[in-house]
């Protein structure tokens, strides 16, 4: 095989791996290589539906992902909400299974090797629609404004919203046009959002427009899987469900790209190189104390990295991010998505500290925000959300 | 109401489904775990898949695969439901002017061990004159009539879709199998 041919064989392996996550190794020529010898068809299975969780949250996040959030059409009842729900379930588990929606004819554009999955929150919107208002949990609603934030309606809200992740950005907007088809005038969509991430670090924190690694920080789904899924204590529609905060945080490229790399990594307290704080202890962990040669905290007082550490033990979420480019608006950040089992309690006192003196925010601009519930997952005969709407 | 436009994408659905319409229903290779609408009757006659297009009036139509699991053919003779006033078996054919049209016929016949696809742009079963809407979501009963073995009653999902909507030219008289 000549060189050439080696190396497209090798590309379209590593694209095709890239639902293992091994697409950032593959960069390295000694795996790049050993990919090679590999059998073919070690395609990625289906992600299953069916279990007591819905899917995209616990996943290694997928290469590509959107937002669809809908309003309930005018006049819309719990039956109306029933009837979507049974309609997207049957829709979502046939697509995640590598088929295609009942009404769907076009054969073709199914794929089983994409990791597909799909998260349905509910909004606020939802419970009142559907007369259950009183099981709406405390935590479910907008985000209290915070300085700085630059809300537009246009990403706001919704009271659905859908995050559908893949490997192929194919599928995923298949899967979305056939989501918003099956609806039918149940509801209308309100907004739309679409998300990549970094690849070369293959599943891992991906590095975001500034450079920053993002997303690092993140619970032990083991071990601390109380952090972001409700259990026992909680309403039976809720078990094994959690919180989903959707932000878009508008990034300035230009005016960052003006700024040197010291200050870069004074704002974050990271090092750019490999995402490690700029002071850390004997056991790794970020050094809040250490001083530099004049005296001064090592880790900025206003660093991203500092005011974003959990002062408590329950501030802690699950970040699951993405960044987003609109060339058409002018406009690229980070659609930062995380999950939490307690909005209030977990993530509401992180955001308000960045809110406060975060030294990111002279570059960066929340336009958008959503906070969504997000019901456990449903068993083989059941939709999603049944245990609530009944 | 069905314009030139329409009848063109009709047209093109019929091409696309040449490629499988002809070979087996395409859902019968799926896995275990992958969901299926399967709606189990006595005597070997089910309907895999089977889903009505969500209409608010006049006419609308019910899709899926019937498939007969016993070794002689399975005619069926009428079809009925509750929310049509009437419902007949319909082809879909070029009429006399090259277009795609719908015609009523009087049987269909899931051939033995075999399966008779249901879809738009091809064999359906019609719903005429809607007494109540079918609404995205809900559920609609519809029942075939066998030569031989009495009343099948299938229950399937209702939901949107954007196609489907070929004209109808009734006065038809073909069997189809």
């Amino acid at each position: 095989m000549t060189e050439d041919a080696v190396t497209h064989t090798t590309r379209r392996r590593a694209l095709l791996l890239g639902g293992l996550g091994t697409v950032g190794a593959a960069a390295a020529g000694s795996v790049h290589l050993s990919r090679q010898v590999e059998p073919q068809g070690h395609l990625p299975p289906p992600i299953p539906f069916h279990g007591e969780r819905q899917t995209g949250v616990a996943e290694t996040p997928q290469a590509f992902a959107s937002w669809s959030a809908f309003d309930l059409a005018k006049g819309a009842d719990r039956d109306a909400v029933r009837r979507l729900m049974r309609v997207w379930t049957d829709d979502i588990a046939r697509l995640m299974s590598g088929r295609l929606p009942i009404t769907d004819v076009s054969d073709e554009l199914a794929n089983p090797s994409a990791r597909l999955t799909a998260t349905i929150g509910f909004g606020p919107g939802l419970f009142v629609a559907a007369d259950l208002d009183d099981q709406r949990p405390a935590w479910l609603r907008p985000l209290p404004a915070v300085s700085g934030d630059k809300l537009q309606d246009r990403w706001n809200g919704g009271d659905l919203v859908i995050q559908l992740c893949s490997e192929d950005p194919t599928q995923l907007t298949h899967a979305r046009h056939q989501l918003v088809l099956s609806a039918g005038d149940l509801v209308t969509t309100r907004w739309t959002q679409a998300g990549f991430r970094e690849q070369s670090t293959g599943g891992g924190p991906m590095r975001n427009l500034f450079g920053q690694v993002d997303g690092m920080v993140n619970p032990d789904l083991t071990d601390d899987a109380g952090l972001i899924w409700h259990g026992q204590s909680a309403a039976p529609w809720l078990r094994g469900g959690t919180s989903m905060v959707i932000r878009r945080i508008r990034m300035d490229l230009d005016a960052w790209a003006a700024v040197d790399r010291p200050a870069r990594e004074r704002a974050v307290g990271r090092r750019l190189s490999d995402g490690r704080p700029l002071a850390v202890t004997r056991g790794d962990q970020p050094d809040l104390s250490a001083t530099d040669d004049l005296g001064l905290e090592a880790i900025d007082l206003d660093s991203h990295m500092r005011l974003a550490m959990p002062r408590r033990p329950t501030e802690r979420i699950l970040r699951r991010p993405y960044s987003y480019d609109d060339p058409s608006a002018g406009e690229a950040g980070l659609v930062f998505v995380a999950f939490q089992r307690d909005v209030h309690r977990q993530f509401l006192p992180i955001q308000q500290r960045l809110a406060a003196s975060d030294l990111l925010n002279i570059w960066v601009t929340t336009v958008g925000s959503a906070v969504l519930a997000v019901p456990g997952g449903c068993r083989s005969g059941e939709y999603i959300g049944e245990r609530l709407l009944g | 109401m069905h314009h030139h436009s329409r009848r063109a994408l009709v047209g093109a659905t019929l091409l696309g489904l040449g490629l499988t319409a002809c070979g087996s229903d395409g859902s019968g290779s799926a896995p275990a775990s992958a969901p299926t609408t399967s709606t189990p009757t006595s005597d070997g006659l089910t309907l895999r898949n089977g889903w009505a297009k969500a209409a608010d009036h006049g006419m609308t139509a019910v899709f899926g695969t019937l498939r007969n699991d016993t070794d002689t053919p399975i005619v069926l003779t009428a079809v009925s439901s509750d929310v049509a006033e009437r419902s007949e078996f319909h082809v879909t054919r070029k009429d006399s002017a090259g277009q795609m049209a719908m015609k009523p016929v009087k049987t269909f016949t899931v051939p033995a061990n075999g399966s008779f696809p249901l879809k738009p742009g091809a064999n359906h079963l019609m719903l005429l004159d809607l007494k109540k809407p079918l609404k995205t979501g809900a559920e609609v009963t519809v029942s075939l009539d066998r030569r031989r073995g009495g009343r099948v009653d299938l229950t399937v999902p209702v939901r949107s879709f954007a196609g489907a909507e070929e004209s109808y030219e009734p006065h038809s008289d073909h069997g189809a199998s």
